[in-house]
């Protein structure tokens, strides 16, 4: 019996000990972090993919048939023609002696057909080749003299030109071996115009627009410094979105640079449509309700990270872009800030923090006090919320819910309807549910107040991402000082709290630099004038920690700081 | 191989040490002290300070002598595996002790003092849950947490003894020696447990970013403590004189219930409910923190955060068992504050003795 026991035990202890050792579920794991000391990492991908990658050597794949004949059939079966009708093979005589094929291939639509016919075929036609020229020589010459120098490069396997072909660039193959790209693409854009969601009254009126290329030049309007790089990668099996990482080689830590490249050269999907998709891919905390990636429609937010030393990451098809990595702060700052003066800055950024907390707690706090904790208002108060009570047939947390679901209603209904009836949204939102919500004694006109209140202040959140995570937290907290009272609301709290304390942003921990405290830091919710902000924020760890001289108000007699030996040998130089 | 455990500094060390140690100021040992000593009550926080600041050294001791070891593997080295383990398993015991006491203490007196029509074993579940959640976010989290609520800790001791009394007077606390010298230096050598949070010390001083720092760590929590406890004391004494704790078994949320906001005529108890919540799940956290990873260390596993709804659900049981408040009290005393003392100091102590006299250190 004993000897029967024996084996069971050791094997239940063995099981047991597996939930322990087991190697995916390394819950004590911790992930990247920006810090110096902290040398884990606990990333699966290949570590390769940090670096940067290699110019283009040798072609990967099948190579492309010397035969254009048997190019083009392969082509031909690869892109599914004659079924896939957009695809265009338009043949070319070139004008040697004796004279040779050639191919242009290209989507219709995704190539614009008249720099096709204007750049490709009409220099092709009309370009005489020597006979004389070396067959090794002749994609040389096609690239140096026929085709639209700058966007035009060699291929060398079927990958390349397939690839090429579907994003939209035309293909020539030649007789004599030759196999081109010529970027022709033209796709629907528009020209800047001003932002939608992060207005300001002062700073640069341009948002960015659909194409990753022009974003890349708008930022680089801001930021003159040829040390701003532009790593270029493609994203998705099928779709490769060009997607751009953009940094400042001498200021951005290259282990948070190589952290995001490794991370989207990683990315095994089908594609990306949207930028957004790309941040859900790539984030630390995909579940969390905290977004932990900034992102921004203005090039001059975007320009201003870069030089903090974040990294900046654009995609093609988006007019925005992601910002990484980001602290709790940043949820708090509006692009307008670094326009405005300091004292003004500082003031509207307490205003936005207290925006957060009533949009957050308002509600809750309220609940708490009238249900749980009345004796902590003055009594002439209390009667008075209490004989408006008097008469509401529902529960106050249920008045409550009721009004802010309502409140979600109108809100959401309003970005859904035309533009034209949208006003008309807001008043049957005002008029009906909340007079006519009181009259039919459903809420007290206090709750009305409350729940305005509340919806304000969430306006006053200047990031999207943050004010959806406060608005689905306050139901959470509605819930929670409903059942118990400040109890709820505190337990709650310490929960929000220690998960914003563990959150982390590629690395830097989300509450720097206040927890972990970091010095040197001027920036985060009171704000140094823009003169005495001589160090980037130190939790980036960049590797240009000054971003101002001591000096940086020289002509101010009255401004400058004390003279130090290095300032005396300077001048004496 | 990966690090498995965050690190936090010697700041962050002692901001959670302190703001764990100094729950107690906020639950049933006020009274406690001023039933053993009267109108001297107030130097026993002080007295027993100064015997821990001696008490904590050998620990410290023991830790040097293992670098980067835990407690329970610097244990195994200094008196052999089998009974190092067994020592671990006491302090294993004496922590999960402590987190189910402190969780009924706090879950009966919210239920009775504040939340009356609460069900008490709720309050109880949602503060587990949420220590639980907290423990599992690691020690860094915890650590980080804490220098946040420093501040709003060190406003709620200076606004609580000097904004609640109506009449105070210092005169209550005369005769100065109440039960006498050698009476109280028993006690302060009784009530050494209230420092018990040393024993977390010892635990966590090898996930410090800076080992060497937890000296400075154990002085600067016991300086802190020791200032928060006699600061309480005193206030509660002054308020309530000797009499009044007895009846009240929690004075200091008595105390707080007498802060008005002046011409207001509003209680501001609810705010401080906020952080006295926060204050107790802190504490609760650090102990099941440490409770798991000190399991997982002595039980040599490799996690500890399977370890927490175990040592969660242990506490929650242990918490059950008084029978009422009184005896959770009375429980609280003999465990925590007296026999606590002998946990988290004398054994230690003789094991560093052990490590000493067999000459072992680390490789």
């Amino acid at each position: 019996m004993e000897r029967e026991r024996l084996p069971v035990v050791t094997s239940l202890w063995k099981r047991l000990r597996s939930i322990f050792t087991h190697p995916k579920r390394d819950l004590d794991a911790v992930r990247f972090s920006l810090g110096e000391r902290d040398p884990r990492r606990t990333s699966a991908a290949p570590p390769e993919l940090r670096k940067p990658p290699e110019p283009e050597g040798a072609p990967k794949g099948e190579p492309i048939p010397e035969d254009l004949d048997k190019a083009v059939e392969r082509l031909a079966a690869i892109l599914h023609y004659p079924l896939s009708q957009d695809l265009v093979f338009r043949e070319v005589t070139l004008p040697t002696k004796p004279t040779a094929r050639a191919l242009v291939i290209y989507y219709e639509g995704l190539a614009e057909s008249r720099r096709v016919e204007r750049e490709i075929i009409e220099p092709l036609m009309r370009f005489p080749l020597a006979n004389k020229t070396p067959k090794a020589r002749l994609p040389d010459v096609f690239l140096e003299s026929i085709l639209p120098a700058g966007s035009s490069r060699r291929v060398q396997s079927m990958e390349q030109l397939v690839t090429g072909i579907t994003m939209g660039e035309a293909a020539i193959l030649a007789e004599t071996g030759v196999a081109c790209l010529a970027d022709v693409k033209e796709p629907p854009s528009r020209t800047p115009e001003q932002p939608i969601t992060e207005r300001t009254t002062r700073g640069p009126q341009m948002a960015f627009v659909e194409s990753h290329r022009t974003n890349s030049a708008m930022i680089r309007r801001f930021v003159h410094d040829p040390d701003l790089v532009l790593e270029g990668y493609e994203v998705g099996r099928r779709q490769k979105t060009p997607v751009a990482l953009l940094y400042i080689n001498d200021i951005a830590n290259p282990k948070l640079v190589a952290e995001v490249r490794q991370r989207v050269r990683s990315l095994d999907v089908d594609g990306i449509t949207a930028i957004g998709i790309l941040e859900q891919l790539i984030e630390d905390h995909p579940v969390s309700l905290i977004p932990t990636m900034l992102n921004t429609e203005r090039p001059d937010r975007a320009a201003l990270h870069l030089l903090q030393g974040s990294v900046v990451l654009l995609s093609d098809g988006t007019p925005r872009c992601l910002i990484a990595p980001v602290t709790f702060s940043t949820f708090l700052h509006s692009p307008e800030d670094v326009y405005q003066r300091y004292p003004y800055a500082s003031f509207l950024r307490v205003v936005r923090l207290l925006a957060s907390f009533v949009a957050l707690l308002a509600p809750a706090i309220y609940i708490a006090i009238l249900n749980y904790h009345s004796e902590m208002l003055p009594h002439l108060l209390l009667v008075t919320l209490e004989s408006a009570r008097q008469t509401i047939a529902l529960p106050l947390v249920i008045s409550v819910l009721l009004m802010e679901v309502a409140f979600e209603l109108v809100r959401e209904a309003g970005v859904r309807v035309p533009a034209a009836i949208a006003p008309t949204i807001g008043i049957v939102g005002a008029l009906l549910i909340g007079d006519m919500a009181v009259r039919a004694n459903f809420v007290s006109p206090a709750t009305i107040i409350v729940v305005a209140a509340t919806g304000l202040a969430n306006f006053a959140v200047p990031d999207q991402a943050a004010s959806f995570a406060i608005r689905i937290g306050r139901f959470i907290f509605i819930a929670l000082a409903g059942v118990l009272g400040f109890l709820g609301l505190a337990l709650g709290f310490y929960v929000l709290a220690t998960h914003l304390a563990g959150l982390r942003s590629f690395g830097v921990p989300f509450l720097s630099p206040i927890g972990p405290s970091r010095p040197g830091s001027s920036d985060i919710i009171l704000r140094d004038p823009y003169w005495r902000q001589e160090e980037r924020p130190s939790f980036l760890r960049p590797l240009d920690l000054f971003r101002l001289t001591r000096r940086s108000r020289a002509w101010d007699p009255g401004g400058q700081p004390e003279k130090t030996a290095g300032d005396e040998q300077e001048r004496g130089e | 191989m990966n690090i498995k455990q965050g690190h936090i500094d010697g700041r962050q060390a002692t901001a959670l040490l302190w703001l764990a140690a100094s729950s107690k100021a906020l639950l049933v040992v006020p009274a406690l002290l001023v039933g053993e000593g009267f109108s001297a009550s107030w130097l026993i926080p002080l007295g027993s300070a100064t015997i821990v600041a001696a008490a904590v050294l050998p620990g410290l001791a023991l830790m040097k002598r293992f670098p980067g070891r835990s407690l329970a593997g610097a244990a195994e080295e200094a008196v052999g595996p089998i009974a190092g383990r067994a020592a671990g398993l006491v302090l294993a015991a004496f922590l999960a002790t402590d987190a189910a006491l402190v969780l009924r203490q706090f879950s009966d007196t919210f239920g009775s003092v504040i939340l009356p029509r609460t069900p008490i074993p709720v309050i109880t579940l949602v503060l587990v849950l949420t220590a639980v959640y907290s423990a599992y976010t690691g020690l860094e989290s915890i650590g980080r947490l804490s220098m946040f609520l420093v501040p709003w800790l060190l406003s709620f001791y200076a606004l609580v003894p000097t904004g609640g009394a109506p009449d105070p007077s210092l005169a209550r606390l005369l005769p100065f020696w109440g039960p006498g010298p050698g009476n109280l230096a028993v006690q302060a050598l009784e009530h050494t447990g209230l420092y018990s949070e040393l024993l977390t010390l010892l635990i966590l001083i090898p996930y410090l970013r800076k080992p060497a720092a937890g000296r400075s760590v154990a002085f600067w929590v016991i300086g802190l403590t020791a200032a928060v406890m006699t600061l309480v004391q005193v206030a509660v004494l002054a308020t309530f004189d000797v009499l009044g704790p007895d009846r009240l078994l929690y004075p200091a949320i008595h105390l707080v219930h007498l802060v008005t906001l002046g011409r207001l005529d509003a209680s501001i108890e609810p705010l401080f409910i906020l952080i006295w919540v926060l204050i107790v799940t802190v504490k609760l956290s650090v102990v099941l923190w440490t409770l798991s990873t000190h399991l997982a260390e002595t039980l040599r596993l490799p996690q500890f955060k399977p370890l927490l709804p175990i040592v969660a659900v242990i506490a929650l049981a242990g918490s059950l068992l008084p029978g009422g408040l009184q005896q959770t009290n009375n429980l609280y005393h003999v465990t925590v504050t007296h026999v606590g003392g002998a946990a988290v100091f004398v054994l230690p102590g003789l094991l560093w003795l052990a490590a000493v006299l067999r000459g072992r250190r680390a490789a």
